[in-house]
């Protein structure tokens, strides 16, 4: 394949070009209510090609090989465009040619099961979850998704990686009169199959979740000390900080930019957080980004203070910083942007029951539901969560949403747990969908946070 | 693909073909200075089969080996879901105009020329940072099945968004315009825009309190999500929906209607057809506060025995049809904006939401930031709010209207009015 591309991309005449051509195989089964929705296989391709020219730099995607000459033409000519009318012409930071090959690294390989097997273990956990008490429904789905990703660029850079994730999720619903409520459910990662067998006690918790979460108290709204559990800190960090980490949206957001300096203090004394994409056998993992830039471990803030952050090549040359390979893209229908790879709040000493006891009163919160970023500001969603008192975990409460703002919720981490959970869910929505955005954390103690709700 | 649809046929008991092939493009400023300039070609097919009362799905990019796609489908429906109903033949639908030859004259040098005169109106009289785009595209698709069935449409879209920026931040506010060609931005309301910007200069946190609040169009999804999730047929018919055995039923306030008319081409989703061949039609979901019907698709119809509303829509190629709201609007009321908001002792405008896909979706509860809005004391806007979170139940609040806006504002697939909600629960200091 990368000799295809070098045959399409040979008359390019660019100060730097890259061009990407993907396999995306999915194999996907869905159910709804004990009911198969839709299941099957089916494979996608297309090219991204990019252009620099005079300071000029243009995306063009495709999907019909005999559509080259025409996206190069157009490539070129959006490139120039940009070149004559732009007062800031592109540059691209250097980054050292790679030759690779890069295989997933599999326990067990989901493209060797069956899709009958498939379509009978989402039967299994559904049939499971639709059989206990106060369940109205289980919306369970599974997916495999192979990307086999073909990379060459101007600087003889020549990659093919390829990328498996898998995830089995449902949406368990629970149902008393009107009232109903849902939790969500999600086992998966990068390394094999074996992350959706034997997981029945977990998914039977779930349920069990959902439906006490029907005798639940709706939150008041006000503002409270709280604990989160590691699923809803990773979505913490994630979307109060990770996403102003990204050094495009830093750049489209100047006024952030300026207090976004490095060397900033932004946040408590013991707070550390980090991006490794590169630990193995989590969601996030790979090697080669979609600049073919080899991945590192990035200390985005040490004791409070920012020390690094994501970078494509072009940011990195805007912001004078060293690339760090998160330039991602969804398929080949995208052409990458900067994306988390595996952002975490490093553990801290503390025992669970130490927080608790520091807090003594607040809320313990659980499993995160959708966040969203606008701005320095933020929202997360918690599944359910509940009242502590004196240091003890009390009734259970529902309908829980956080809001929080950049410059001044990273100050309120007042102590860290020394546990340490990374998700297994991903699907980050920063205009594409990363199924592979991976995040994580200990237990978290925090001081002041507004929630909404009666 | 005729050749595709006729081996299928051959093959299956009912075949489907779906295709489209699109080119889109994009110009892009960033802090009033050019940014991206980007196209797209894409193209793609889908096979749907039903085999053995059994359903199947199959798809591609390139249409490279049309035997092979067929057996995959044929895969797919041998472990796939049970179904009952037929492919429509559908023939004569009205014409539906959704493409300008103009647009092929859109060139990039003048959206350009465009952008920088509208990034110079507005920095004339603000200070903060401004983002505009403009995207523009072409697209075509059809369908065609086993039972007759032949259609296809092609459309053309344009479009403008320009955000300003409150200095120092990065929430602001937007403006959205779209068109069949090259269309400007309505300067009339791009002023009332300037104008809500310059009042909002100051921050207030508001009181955590029940107060009035109004939601612009730009913001009543938080509500109307929650009421399309549980007006979905798969909701109704898997009986979770809160809205199960309420048709006929008022819902929410008699102040309330909301209409869908596929036939409205002011809006981008204008369609005689849905994509799986159905026959789109007018009708209301909500008449005067009373749920009215809901959309489906041919397979959940026929579970719940009713007849297809046209709303099968297909988001890619990648999904099966699934019901889905399009080209739906609220009626207009009595008051104008600015009157609505001289009304309010202590309140709050929303003009944009985060977190409105967070929490309990389907029961209609919800609890969304405020990314930006504006506090209003005494009639008068004081300042743009901060750290401010709304919550409530849909039905509740929508129970709870007030005043709804004299103007429709086209927000693409739907046509809005701002609505003002009374005794909404605000989380602030």
């Amino acid at each position: 394949m990368i000799e295809t591309l070098k045959r399409l991309s040979n008359k390019i005449d660019a100060d730097y070009f890259d061009i990407r051509y993907e396999t995306k195989q999915v194999e996907r089964v869905v159910m709804n209510k004990n009911e198969i929705r839709s299941c099957g296989s089916n494979t996608g391709d297309g090219f991204v090609l990019r252009v620099l020219k005079n300071g000029g730099f243009a995306t063009v995607t495709f999907t019909k090989p005999e559509q080259a000459e025409l996206a190069i033409k157009r490539a070129m000519e959006n490139a120039a465009v940009l070149a004559a009318n732009s007062d800031s012409p592109r540059k691209i930071s250097p980054a050292p040619k790679v030759i690779a090959t890069v295989k997933a690294r599999l326990i067990e390989d989901p493209r060797q099961i069956s899709l009958p097997e498939k379509v009978s273990l989402v039967k299994h956990y559904s049939n499971l979850l639709i059989n206990q008490p106060q369940i109205a429904n289980a919306d369970v789905y599974y997916y495999d998704v192979f990307r086999n990703k073909f990379f060459y660029n101007s600087e003889g850079s020549e990659i093919n990686e390829e990328l498996v994730t898998l995830k089995l999720g449902a949406g368990v619903i629970s149902q008393d009169g009107a009232l109903t409520q849902t939790v969500r459910l999600a086992f998966g990662g990068s390394n094999g199959y074996q992350k959706v067998r034997n997981r029945e006690a977990e998914a039977l918790e779930i349920a069990k979740i959902a439906a006490d979460l029907l005798k639940a108290e709706p939150i008041e709204a006000g503002t409270y000390n709280m604990i989160l559990n590691p699923g809803i800190a990773g979505v913490f960090t994630h979307e109060a900080f990770g996403h102003f980490s990204e050094a495009d949206i830093v750049r489209d957001l100047p006024a952030i930019g300026e207090k976004m300096q490095l060397g900033a203090k932004m946040g408590s004394d013991i707070l550390n957080i980090i991006d490794d994409a590169t630990m193995a056998d989590q969601l996030g993992y790979y090697k080669y980004d979609d600049e073919g830039v080899a991945v590192r471990r990035v200390n985005l803030m040490t004791n409070g203070v920012l020390t690094g952050r994501l970078h494509d090549r072009f940011t990195a040359a805007e912001m004078n910083e060293p690339i760090s390979g998160h330039a991602i893209a969804e398929d080949f229908k995208y052409g990458p942007i900067v994306r988390m790879g595996n952002i975490f709040i490093q553990p801290g000493t503390h025992s669970f029951e130490e927080l608790l006891a520091a807090m003594e009163d607040g809320l313990y919160i659980c499993e995160a539901m959708g966040g969203q970023t606008s701005g320095e500001n933020f929202t997360f969603g918690a599944n359910y969560g509940y009242v502590v008192k004196g240091g003890k975990i009390k009734g259970m409460i529902r309908d829980i949403n956080i809001l929080g703002n950049l410059y001044k919720t990273l100050s309120s981490v007042k102590m860290i747990g020394n546990d340490f959970v990374l998700d297994e869910s991903g699907g980050c929505g920063k205009g594409q969908t990363n199924i592979r955005s991976c995040l994580g954390g200990p237990h978290v103690y925090f001081k002041d946070l507004t929630v909404g709700g009666r | 693909m005729e050749k595709l649809l006729k081996i299928a046929a051959e093959a299956v008991d009912q075949a489907e073909v779906f295709y489209f092939d699109d080119t889109s493009d994009t110009v892009s400023f960033n802090d009033a200075k050019l940014d991206k300039a980007n196209t797209s070609m894409s193209a793609g097919l889908a096979l749907r089969v039903i085999k053995n009362g059994k359903m199947g799905l199959a798809h591609t990019r390139n249409l490279l080996d049309p035997k092979a796609l067929l057996k995959q489908a044929i895969q797919s429906a041998e472990n796939g879901t049970e179904v009952n109903f037929r492919l429509p033949l559908t023939k004569d639908v009205p014409e539906v105009t959704m493409y300008d030859a103009e647009i092929e004259k859109v060139n990039k040098n003048d959206l350009i020329a465009e952008g920088r005169r509208i990034i110079d109106y507005i920095s004339a009289k603000t200070d903060g940072q401004i983002d505009l785009g403009f995207d523009y595209s072409i697209a075509h698709s059809g369908i065609m099945n086993s039972a007759g069935t032949s259609l296809s449409a092609k459309s053309s879209e344009f479009s403008i968004f320009a955000m300003m920026i409150f200095p120092g931040t990065g929430s602001g506010l937007f403006k959205f315009n779209l068109g069949k060609k090259f269309t400007q931005i309505d300067r009339a309301e791009l002023d009332n825009l300037i104008e809500l910007y310059i009042l909002s200069k100051q921050q207030v946190v508001p009181d955590t309190a029940k107060m009035p609040v109004i939601l612009a169009p730009t913001a009543l999804h938080a509500l109307l999500s929650r009421f399309f999730t549980a007006a979905s047929p798969i909701n109704m018919h898997n009986k979770v929906s809160p809205l199960c055995g309420r048709l006929g039923e008022q819902i929410v306030s008699d102040k309330f209607s909301l209409w869908q008319d596929p036939f409205d081409t002011e809006m981008i989703s204008a369609t005689s057809f849905d994509s799986e061949g159905t026959p789109t039609k007018k009708f209301a979901y909500i008449d005067k506060g009373i749920f009215t019907a809901f959309p489906t698709d041919l397979n959940y119809a026929e579970k719940l025995g009713i007849a297809p509303t046209g709303n099968g829509f297909r988001g890619s190629v990648e999904a099966l049809p699934a019901a889905q709201a399009f080209n739906y609007s609220i009626n207009a009321g009595s008051k104008s904006l600015k009157e609505m908001i001289s009304g309010i002792e202590k309140g709050i405008l929303a003009h944009s939401l985060m977190g409105a896909h967070s929490g309990n979706v389907l029961n209609g509860d919800y609890s969304v930031g405020v990314a930006t809005g504006f506090y209003i004391e005494n009639g008068v806007i004081k300042g743009r709010v901060k750290d401010c979170m709304i919550s409530g139940n849909a039905y509740d609040t929508l129970s709870h209207i007030v005043d709804i806006e004299n103007k429709l504002h086209n927000m693409g697939s739907s046509k809005l009015p701002s609505i003002m909600f009374d005794g909404v629960s605000v989380a602030g200091k």
